[in-house]
C-alpha cells in the first residue's frame, strides 16, 4: 500500500488526508500544534456563495459548486440560512448591476428582496437599506468541519498526530527520503518516511518548503475579526467590491465582523491593532447600527495563505490555489505542495493535489470526496481506556 | 499592562507550576498570553485551541480555579496573578492539554446533532462541546459512567425510546443528574442541562411508562 505524510492539520491537510485515504493511500498527518489552530480555526466561517468574488467569475463559480458539495457531504456542519448583500449608499447601488451580471455569469442563484421584507426578517438591519439581494451563503464552526474530515480519514486508515512538528527533511539523490519530527507531547524526536510528502502548511508552507529546498511563495496576509453577541440570523454582506469590514456573520451565539487585509512576515505571532477593531465596528454598524453599542467579546487575527509575493493589502491577489509538483518545479522528488485557496474550496484543492499524487505514485484511483459523506466530528476522538 | 501567569506544567498526577511575567494589551485574553509564551518564551508549552473567539470550545481550562474559555477570558478581569490549569475530570496528557474523548464518546452514544431548527432557521447548538461542564460536574467527578451534562443536553433534543430505556443513557444519564446546576453556573453559553434532564424525565414518563399527556 502506498503511503503519504501530510504536513499541516488545517482544513487543507485534513481534506488531503481524507481524499488520499479514500483512494487507498496510507496517510500519516503531522500537525505541529493543535488541530486547526492556524488559519483554519480562525477563518471567518463563511461557506461562500461565491457572490463576493463575482469580479472573477471562475473563482465565484468554483466557490458555489464547492458550497453545494460541502452541504451535501456534511449535512450537520453548516447553518444554511443564506445571506444578504445590502446596498445602502449610491456607490453600493451603482455596483448592483455589475454584481448581478457577475452572479449570473457564475451561475449563482440570487434573488432580489424588498428592503421592508429584509428588515422584517433581519430586524437589526439599517432601516435605510435600499437594495437587498439574497444569496446561498452558509456558515460553520471551523474546528468541527476540520475534525469531520479527519474523523472520516481516520475511519479509512489515516493516522493523525497533532503536536508533532516536522523540523527537517532528508533529501537524498534528488528526492525526499524522510522527515525529522519532534513530538511535543513525548518530547522525543523521530524519523518518518513515506512514498510521498504533502506540504499543506498554509501560511507556513513557504517555511516548510525551505526545509526541503523547494520554492513556495506564500505571504501570510492577516485579517482581523471582532466577535460580538449574535445580531443576525443570516450572513450580512455589503453590496460592494470586497473591502474591509464588509461581512457580519453568525456563529453559534456570536456574530463575527470581518475583516481586514495586510501582508505580514511571521505567521506565528499576528498583530492586532485598535484601528482595525474600530474600523470593523464602524463598518459593521453601517449595516447593523446596534453594533456600535455592542460589547466586544473577542478580537482575533488569522493569516490568509496568499499565493505569491504580496505587498500592502493583498486584496487584488487571487484567492485561487496552487498545486506544486516540486520534482518538476525544483528538482526535489516525492514532495508536493498545495497552497493558497480558501476554506470553502479546500475539498477541491485536495482533489487536485490527490490527482497529481496518485499519478506520481503510479496508481489509478479517482477522487471520491464529492460523493462520500463525512462522519460526525466526534468520531475523531477515540476513547482511550 | 503587566500580568503574572502561573501555569501548570506536567502530566496526569505529576507536575509543577511555572511562572511567566508578561506585558500585554488592555484587551488581551488569557489565550493571548499563552500564545505569547508558546511562540516567544517557552515553545514546550502544550495546550489546545482553534478558533480564538469562543465558538469551538477547544481552549477550555481552569483559570483561577474556574472553568473558562481562555480565548474570551480577559486578563483585566482577573487580577494580577492568574493561575492556569487543565480541566478537571479528564486525563491530563500534558500541561493544559487533556483527553476529551470520554465526553465525545458520550456525545456519540446519544447521536448528538449540532444543527437544530430555531424559528425556521437552521442554527448550530449553543453548546460548543468545551467540556467545562464535565470538569465542574460533581457527579461525573465520582462516577465516570455518568452520561454527563452536554450529552444530556444533546440527548434531550431528540429523545428516542431505546435511549430513554438504555442503562448508559437512562439510568446513568437522565436519572443520575443531580440537577445541582454547577454546570449552568460554569457554562460559557448558559446551556441549561438540569432543564434538559427534567425534560428527559418527563419524556420517560410519557413514552416509556406511557403515563400522562
Amino acid at each position: 500500500m502506498r503511503s503519504a505524510i501530510v504536513i499541516g492539520g488545517g482544513i487543507v491537510g485534513a481534506a488531503v488526508a481524507h481524499d488520499l485515504s479514500l483512494r487507498g493511500v496510507k496517510v500519516t498527518l503531522l500537525e505541529r500544534d493543535s488541530i486547526a489552530y492556524g488559519t483554519s480555526g480562525r477563518t471567518h466561517g463563511l461557506l461562500h456563495s461565491g457572490c463576493r468574488y463575482v469580479k472573477t467569475p471562475s473563482v465565484a463559480r468554483e466557490c458555489y459548486m464547492e458550497n453545494l458539495i460541502m452541504r451535501r457531504i456534511g449535512p450537520d456542519l453548516f447553518e444554511t440560512n443564506g445571506g444578504y448583500f445590502v446596498g445602502i449608499t449610491d456607490e453600493d447601488l451603482e455596483y448592483a448591476e455589475e454584481f448581478l451580471d457577475g452572479c449570473e455569469a457564475a451561475g449563482i442563484p440570487v434573488r432580489e428582496v424588498k428592503p421592508e421584507l429584509a428588515i422584517e426578517r433581519e430586524p437589526n438591519l439599517n432601516p435605510r437599506v435600499r437594495k437587498v439581494f439574497e444569496v446561498p451563503d452558509a456558515t460553520f464552526d471551523p474546528l468541527k468541519v476540520v475534525l469531520s474530515f479527519l474523523a472520516t480519514a481516520k475511519r479509512n486508515g489515516a493516522e493523525v498526530r497533532p503536536f508533532n512538528e516536522v523540523i527537517g527533511f532528508k533529501v537524498k539523490d534528488g528526492e525526499v527520503s524522510s522527515v525529522e519530527v519532534f513530538d511535543r507531547i513525548s518530547e522525543k524526536r523521530y524519523r518518518l518516511s513515506a512514498d510521498v510528502y504533502v506540504n499543506a502548511a498554509g501560511p507556513w508552507a513557504g517555511l516548510v518548503a525551505k526545509m526541503f529546498g523547494g520554492r513556495v511563495s506564500v505571504t501570510p496576509t492577516i485579517g482581523v475579526m471582532v466577535s460580538i453577541r449574535r445580531v443576525s440570523a443570516r450572513v450580512i454582506n455589503r453590496l460592494n467590491p470586497p473591502s474591509d469590514g464588509d461581512i457580519v456573520l453568525p456563529q453559534r451565539r456570536l456574530s463575527v465582523i470581518g475583516t481586514t487585509s495586510k501582508a505580514v512576515g511571521d505567521p506565528d505571532l499576528l498583530p492586532k491593532s485598535r484601528e482595525d477593531v474600530e474600523l470593523l465596528l464602524r463598518r459593521g454598524a453601517e449595516m447593523l447600527p446596534l453594533i456600535s453599542r455592542e460589547e466586544v467579546k473577542a478580537v482575533y487575527v488569522s493569516a490568509r495563505p496568499l499565493v505569491g509575493e504580496v505587498k500592502g493589502s493583498g486584496r487584488e491577489v487571487s484567492r485561487e490555489f496552487s498545486v506544486i509538483d516540486h520534482e518538476a518545479a525544483d528538482g526535489v522528488g516525492r514532495v508536493v505542495s498545495v497552497v493558497g485557496g480558501k476554506f470553502t474550496t479546500a475539498r477541491l484543492m485536495a482533489e487536485k493535489a490527490g490527482d497529481l499524487i496518485v499519478k506520481k505514485l503510479g496508481m489509478d484511483a479517482p477522487s471520491k470526496t464529492k460523493e462520500v459523506g463525512l462522519l460526525p466530528h466526534y468520531e475523531y476522538f477515540e476513547v482511550s481506556s | 499592562m503587566k500580568v503574572k501567569l502561573r501555569v501548570f506544567r506536567g502530566r496526569e498526577g505529576e507536575g509543577h507550576y511555572q511562572e511567566f511575567e508578561l506585558d500585554v494589551d488592555e484587551g488581551a485574553s488569557v489565550l493571548d498570553c499563552l500564545e505569547l509564551i508558546r511562540f516567544g518564551m517557552d515553545e514546550t508549552l502544550v495546550y489546545n485551541r482553534a478558533c480564538h473567539h469562543g465558538v469551538c470550545g477547544a481552549c477550555a481550562m481552569l483559570i483561577n480555579g474556574k472553568e473558562r474559555l481562555a480565548c474570551i477570558t480577559k486578563v483585566k478581569d482577573l487580577g494580577e496573578e492568574i493561575t492556569v490549569e487543565p480541566l478537571r475530570n479528564f486525563r491530563v496528557i500534558k500541561d493544559l492539554l487533556v483527553d476529551p474523548s470520554p465526553m465525545f464518546s458520550k456525545l456519540k452514544l446519544v447521536g448528538a446533532k449540532m444543527l437544530k431548527d430555531s424559528e425556521g432557521y437552521k442554527v448550530l447548538d449553543e453548546c460548543v462541546e468545551c467540556g467545562a461542564c464535565y470538569s465542574s460536574c460533581p457527579t461525573y467527578s465520582v462516577f465516570k459512567r455518568f452520561l454527563g451534562p452536554s450529552a444530556i443536553h444533546f440527548f434531550a433534543k431528540e429523545p428516542k425510546e431505546e435511549g430513554l430505556k438504555a442503562e448508559e443513557t437512562g439510568l446513568n444519564g437522565l436519572w443520575t443528574c443531580l440537577l445541582c446546576k454547577r454546570c449552568v453556573e460554569i457554562c460559557p453559553y448558559d446551556v441549561d442541562v438540569p432543564r434538559d434532564a427534567r425534560e428527559l424525565r418527563r419524556a420517560y414518563v410519557r413514552v416509556v411508562l406511557r403515563m400522562g399527556g
